[in-house]
């Protein structure tokens, strides 16, 4: 059996071998199309096209990993950046899959899980969108239905309302359960909210936000459990 | 040439079904050693398979909202490319924005304007949201390792803190993501009421009738059921 380090190292090298023929890959796309129609943009005018997009996607980028990679670990990570939909799908979808069966991020059975949580999501993902472009007319009065759109439209409510209520009344991190882990929510909700509200709308500012708030977080939580109010105990057995 | 000759042409569509079908190889190589893994590791069979099955659920629904961007997306440049932009590396948030944005900065009003100039732009738009990406593969190729690695000896390191710690993270992304709703309208809010309420409802009968295959999919039940609810709360506020 492969000690942690082992496997770290090794689904890192596959994760970063893979990741880097990806990058070659999705550069090869519209190269070749730009070199069989022979439509291939100026320098000039791809640079500038791409600037402000760059200038955009990569400090996103940065907060992404710095604030989902801990939650995720290196094999859901490169799966989950490179097949996008982070917010709306794959981080949510593996932080219930490590609720669900009580472990924690950062470890062990974590890494393993949400490897497999965003491995599965990610395909099913793909199928979907398959059925949809190969069904796009048969399927474009569903989509133009009101209702569909309506229900498409609040897709985020709908699911930070359900995961918040699954991450504020569970503490079960394995072996120890932790006790009133819901409190350390009140301050970067209310720092969000004076944000929000009182200074600049943070839409598009998201990742931003969430990495200011990270230490936030954590600090809040470190002054909650100093004063006793967070807990961390031993899991009862189940009778 | 004309612009959906090339947006819509048969060598786009195969290149992007190679590219998508490398990245679910790629899926399938990582869940295998993700498998063994487990497998070394003790986990239950269960676990693993519950794990499978709630994953592969929730994702139905929110899937169903990116594939609603395809449909956006297509009309203003084709299928292929929101086809393998939506499945791979994209998200449904900022897409048609990368797409506006590229168009913009070739000198056109609009993503429609493009289309209308030839099939130039196509290319130059194909370009820009690959580059605009760049410089974030890099950076997760690079970071994603180190991030981790420095993540787990800090968990370690602060003891039963630690697990507090990382307990607490996914909420920093709860209250961004979370606050925001409270000004999108009454419909907004309705509906995420709606969730927190479907989902402590079901946790219950879950537990109560020990209905424990509930459990794993409460999450999705929910998420469809409240999406759902978000039409009777736009026909109430109307």
């Amino acid at each position: 059996m492969e000690n942690r380090e082992q496997y770290f190292n090794r689904i890192n090298r596959f994760g970063r071998v893979s990741f880097a023929i990806f990058f070659a890959l999705i550069f090869a796309i519209p190269t070749i199309v730009c070199a069989v129609y022979d439509i291939f943009p100026s320098l000039a005018t791809v640079l500038k096209a791409t600037m402000g997009l760059f200038l955009i996607l990569t400090p996103i980028a940065i907060s992404e990993i710095v604030s989902f990679v801990p939650l995720l670990g290196s094999g859901a990570s490169y799966l989950t950046f490179e097949t996008g939909n982070v917010s709306n799908i794959k981080l949510p979808c593996a932080m219930n899959a490590l609720k669900l069966a009580g472990v924690q991020p950062a470890s062990d059975e974590g890494e393993v899980l949400s490897t497999i949580s965003v491995a599965v999501s990610s395909i099913v993902t793909t199928a979907v969108i398959l059925i949809t472009a190969l069904l796009l007319a048969p399927l474009a009065p569903v989509f133009a239905n009101p209702s569909v759109r309506i229900a498409t439209a609040n897709v985020l409510p709908a699911l930070f309302g359900a995961l918040m209520v699954s991450f504020m009344t569970s503490g079960d991190a394995g072996a120890v359960v932790v006790k009133g882990q819901w409190k350390a929510i009140i301050l970067p909700m209310l720092v969000v909210a004076l944000v929000h509200y009182l200074i600049f709308p943070i839409k598009g500012w998201e990742g931003v936000t969430i990495l200011v708030l990270l230490p936030i977080t954590i600090l809040g939580a470190r002054f909650l459990y100093k004063k006793g109010q967070i807990r961390v105990v031993p899991k009862e057995p189940k009778a | 040439m004309d612009f959906f000759k090339v947006a819509n042409g048969s060598l786009l569509f195969v290149l992007v079904a190679a590219g998508i079908a490398y990245v679910m190889v790629q899926c399938v190589l990582f869940l295998r050693m993700a498998l063994k893994r487990g497998r070394e590791l003790g986990i239950d069979k269960k676990v693993i398979s519950d794990t499978i099955k709630s994953s592969a659920v929730f994702t139905i629904a929110p899937s169903i909202a990116v594939a609603l961007g395809l449909a956006a997306m297509a009309p203003s440049l084709g299928i292929p490319w929101p086809w393998f932009r939506l499945s791979v590396i994209g998200s449904v948030s900022y897409e048609l924005m990368a797409a506006n944005m590229a168009s913009s900065a070739l000198g056109f009003a609009k993503l429609g304007d493009a289309a209308a100039a030839g099939a130039e732009p196509f290319g130059a738009i194909m370009f820009a949201m690959t580059g605009g990406l760049a410089g974030a593969i890099i950076l997760d190729i690079v970071f994603i390792k180190k991030v981790d690695s420095l993540a787990v000896k800090l968990k370690a390191k602060a003891g039963d803190f630690g697990t507090v710690a990382v307990g607490v993270l996914f909420f920093a992304v709860l209250a961004v993501f979370v606050v925001p709703f409270f000004g999108q309208g009454m419909v907004a809010v309705a509906t995420f009421f709606t969730s927190i309420a479907l989902t402590l409802i079901l946790a219950v009968v879950a537990k109560r009738y020990r209905q424990a295959w509930l459990g794993n999919f409460i999450l999705a039940f929910s998420l469809i059921l409240s999406m759902c609810s978000a039409v009777l709360w736009t026909q109430l506020v109307k």
